[in-house]
């Protein structure tokens, strides 16, 4: 059906973009790639997965917020 | 001075009062109409209440033995809000337009409206929470306990159950039962919102953020000179645990997914994220913000582990380090703050988690019992009411009585999990039921019975052992000393902690029962067409229909006015009336629409299982049933009957159609051929032929305005002139008068809904006209002029006096309110002496954008 105005096909690319978001969380949160960074050692002093990990969150929250502020 | 048990007391009473006086404040804007929530910041926060004392205290814990081990409690949910605008959406929608005020209530409505459905998932819930919120009352009692005995720490283990009448956590679940009635309860209303409260806990979540915050940035850049300075000393102290996540990474992958369900299905996060939401936008809002919070949270809860390792290693219970390592550094002012934190984060769950099972145990356990055993005709408002408080306060006893009997072991601790274990069992019934239309209720009960069975043996049995309850020996060598049964190996698979090992066993019956039974049974009539609204929430714009029964109107406000009061029953109907534009009448049958809004109204009080018995009962079984089956084919073969429609429509218009066309020209030819060889043109050949082709060409006219309304679209895929064109065509083909059209030739740019509305107040005018004034000739005017899109339709007929024509008659009010509605206005120029104008004026800005 031709019913695909300008706000729903936004609205369809915004979900799908968010579903992509999610399924990058998953790949960088969960094994194996998680696991590579998992080695007990430190960089800067500081905990080698420790800031892995908090560094992709950040990543992750950024980019989901860029992607709210752009759907509006 | 400041941690004198006086101070403390004084300080935590203050703080539950500032906290009664927010969700006061919070209702009486609410009240006032100037509401706080409306912004999407508030509902983000409120959703924080997912972070209780277990993590705020808890998380430090889990860092001291696993390291980074803590993160996928709060990665889990990053992931799922992630998935917010797909799923969170989609639940907020259905629930919403089915007044659906419960996790218990969704599963229920979901399918088919099954109470027994509805009451399963109410116990499930109910067991699965209560102990969590004996974890909070833990977390209370404790933590005042170790300040009262400061400036010693005291080790958990050694504090001892304290008598009965001493204990902090006695107080703080009666000040907070009664503070859940009063906020959580103070109106039996069809939305079920809660403004006041959800204020006081975007409040709370805001509390003990800073008092966290305030803890780790003490440790971090107060004790030490900074993160790599602080993990400078913990690796060469030989902390290595800090470093890595532990040997386990299936532990890690569970504890994921476990807290992916738990950020959805818990009660209190269905209650914030659900019943609460006021604006589905607002999920937007959360999608990012509520990860932000979790993750300034826990950002030091490394750092916190460390320092608490570095100073007071095991003497002290690494659950306590947050209100320890302040405290040993003689820092009382700090150290209260953080006492408070973790007060605000036990009590913000403890409300909302009340609320959230209370409102199941009436709805879904109660309410329905009562419908059963009972009439409903009686006051049943009144008696909602009740049910909801007492279950308040026996939900909180119930949390406490757990606390005490359970005691200071171990067990308490390792409820948290087990409860996130609890509720994820209900993600298949609910994931698979939001996208699988085959999924039955069958289905959904066995999936979630097996699960929630399995879940009692592998994680609840064994947790009663450490209470004590249940003997040792049922874990190590299985009840009746069989080892196959053994419930934290079962049938000998070993290797995985408890929590993966009971997710495993819980979550393989649940999906494979869910999938199995679905599979081998099929929806019944009312399941099926719940299936097909749940589904297409998002595609289907409006709710169906589900009433054809003849109800009387009397009847139906009887039963209203018995569940929702008197007052709020004549709004309900006044609104509805003034959304529509209609008069209810007040006696004879109600149409199936005012059955249906009747039953939404009833389902926001008593839930939707209840509410089906209630209207049943005026409604007549007998008919029900018929109605039954028209619905499941209505609902059901919607789709399947568009598609016949357009196919209908292409065959009618490649066959009749073009025969139809045929036929005029060829009447033509014969009527050019006869004045050819000399026939005479008023002879009675040459005039029935003329006659023949005038009906002809009536009859193609007609038959393509039946093909225009044959195609839903048609009027979006022609564009408003075209379609106007063909629908003036037909009607004065039909009618027998003259209709021009005046419009450009060039497509119309304008959105979907002004099309609709514009073709829509056009067909309205020409009937009218055709209708009343009996003209002679219809101009229909289409113009873009400066002012916007005019649209004008002039008749030559008998006109009439605005002023004194019937008010609300010829639908004039109808089309008034369609042009209001895109933004634009209707003004009608008539006289009983001439003609009359209708003219309807689009302003230029609602012009859309090019397609």
């Amino acid at each position: 059906m031709k019913r695909g105005t300008k706000r729903t096909k936004d609205d369809y690319r915004f979900t799908g973009l968010t579903v992509v978001v999610a399924i990058f969380g998953c790949l960088l949160f969960l094994p194996p790639l998680m696991t590579a960074f998992d080695r007990g050692d430190q960089v800067f002093n500081v905990p080698v997965v420790w800031a892995y990990l908090f560094g992709a969150w950040a990543l992750l929250i950024a980019l989901m917020a860029l992607l709210v502020r752009r759907s509006g | 001075m400041v941690l004198q048990t006086w101070f403390v007391i004084t300080a935590s009473v203050a703080y539950l009062g500032v906290l009664f006086a927010v969700a006061f404040y919070g209702d009486r804007r609410a009240d006032a109409g100037r509401s706080l929530i409306s912004g999407g910041t508030i509902y983000a926060l409120s959703l924080a209440v997912y972070a209780t004392s277990w993590t705020y205290y808890g998380s430090v814990g889990r860092a001291a033995t696993t390291g980074v081990g803590f993160l996928p409690i709060y990665l889990g949910p990053t992931i799922m809000l992630a998935l917010g605008w797909l799923v969170l959406r989609r639940i907020i929608r259905i629930s919403r337009r089915n007044r659906i005020t419960s996790l218990a209530d969704f599963v229920s409505a979901r399918y088919g409206k099954s109470a027994s459905l509805g009451a399963l998932v109410a116990v499930v819930a109910a067991i699965g929470v209560v102990p969590y919120i004996a974890l909070q009352l833990k977390a209370v009692s404790n933590t005042f306990e170790i300040i009262r005995r400061h400036p010693e720490i005291t080790p958990t283990s050694q504090l001892g159950q304290v008598p009965l009448l001493q204990d902090t956590a006695l107080y703080v679940t009666l000040l907070l039962a009664g503070f859940t009635i009063v906020f959580g309860t103070r109106h039996l209303d069809a939305t079920e919102r809660h403004e006041g409260m959800v204020s006081a806990i975007a409040f709370e979540s805001i509390v003990k953020l800073i008092a966290f915050v305030a803890a780790g940035v003490f440790v971090t850049f107060g004790l030490y000179n900074g993160f790599s300075d602080l993990f400078a000393q913990a690796a060469q102290a030989n902390l290595t645990t800090l470093f890595s996540l532990g040997d386990d990474t299936g532990e890690w992958v569970w504890l994921t997914v476990l807290s992916m369900c738990a950020i959805m299905f818990l009660p209190r996060q269905w209650q914030i994220a659900v019943v609460e939401n006021v604006d589905e936008h607002h999920v937007k809002r959360a999608m990012w913000l509520t990860p932000l919070y979790m993750f300034l949270i826990s950002i030091f809860v490394l750092p916190i582990a460390a320092a608490g390792m570095l100073r007071l290693g095991g003497a002290v219970d690494a659950d306590t380090y947050v209100l320890g390592v302040p405290m040993a550094a003689g820092q009382e002012a700090l150290t209260l703050l953080v006492f408070i934190g973790g007060l605000s984060a036990a009590t913000g769950m403890i409300i909302v988690e009340t609320v959230a099972l209370s409102t199941m145990i009436s709805n879904s356990l109660v309410v329905p019992l009562i419908l059963k055993r009972w009439s409903y005709r009686r006051r049943l408002a009144g008696l909602i009411l009740g049910v909801r408080r007492v279950s308040i306060v026996i939900v909180m006893l119930l949390g406490y009585g757990y606390f005490r009997l359970a005691g200071e072991g171990t067990a308490l601790v390792a409820m948290g999990l087990i409860s996130f274990a609890a509720v994820a069992q209900f993600a298949p019934t609910i994931i698979g039921g939001l996208f699988w239309k085959g999924a039955t209720r069958n289905g959904a009960l066995a999936g979630l019975s097996a699960g929630f069975a399995v879940w009692i043996y592998t994680l609840l049995l064994p947790n009663f052992t450490s209470s004590g309850w249940l003997p040792k020996s049922f874990i190590t060598e299985g009840p009746f000393g069989i080892a196959a049964l053994r419930p934290e190996q079962l049938f000998g698979v070993t290797g995985m902690d408890n929590i993966s090992h009971g997710m495993f066993w819980s979550m393989l019956v649940n999906v494979g029962g869910f999938v199995v039974v679905s599979l081998l049974g099929s929806p019944r009539g009312r399941e099926e067409a719940q299936a097909v609204m749940f589904v297409d929430a998002l595609a289907d714009p409006e709710g169906p229909r589900l009433w054809r029964g003849r109800v009387a109107v009397d009847d139906l406000r009887e039963v209203l006015r018995r569940s929702i009061g008197r007052t709020a029953t004549d709004q309900a109907f006044e609104t509805y009336a003034r959304d529509r534009g209609i008069e209810v009448p007040e006696t004879g049958d109600a149409d199936p629409d005012l059955v249906h809004h009747a039953e939404t109204l009833l389902a926001g009080s008593v839930g939707t299982a209840s509410a089906r018995i209630m209207v049943a009962s005026v409604a007549g079984e007998e008919q029900l049933r018929v109605e039954e089956v028209m619905e499941m084919l209505d609902e059901a073969s919607q789709v399947a009957a568009l598609e016949e429609r357009h196919r209908l429509a292409r065959e009618l218009h490649d066959s009749v159609s073009q025969a139809l066309f045929s036929m005029t020209l060829h009447t033509r030819a014969v009527e050019l051929a006869v004045q050819k060889e000399g026939g005479s043109p008023e002879g009675p050949v040459a005039r029935g032929l003329k006659e023949l082709r005038s009906l002809t060409q009536g009859a193609l006219a007609e038959m393509r305005a039946s093909l225009f309304q044959l195609r839903p679209d048609a009027l979006h895929e022609d564009g408003l002139a075209e379609a106007i064109r063909k629908q003036s065509a037909a009607i004065a083909a039909r009618e027998n008068l003259q209709i021009t059209v005046d419009a450009p030739m060039y497509r119309l740019v304008l959105d979907d809904r002004a099309e609709e509305e514009l073709f829509r107040v056009v067909q309205e005018a020409v009937h009218n006209s055709v209708k009343h004034a009996s003209p002679r000739r219809i101009e229909i005017r289409l113009d873009e002029c400066p002012e916007g899109l005019v649209v004008e339709v002039i008749d030559d007929g008998n006109g009439f006096d605005p002023l004194a024509a019937r008010p609300g008659g010829m639908g004039l009010n109808g089309m008034r309110e369609r042009m209001a509605r895109i933004g634009g206005e209707l003004i009608i120029n008539s006289s009983t002496t001439g003609s009359t104008t209708v003219r309807a004026v689009l302003p230029g800005q609602q012009i859309g954008e090019p397609r």
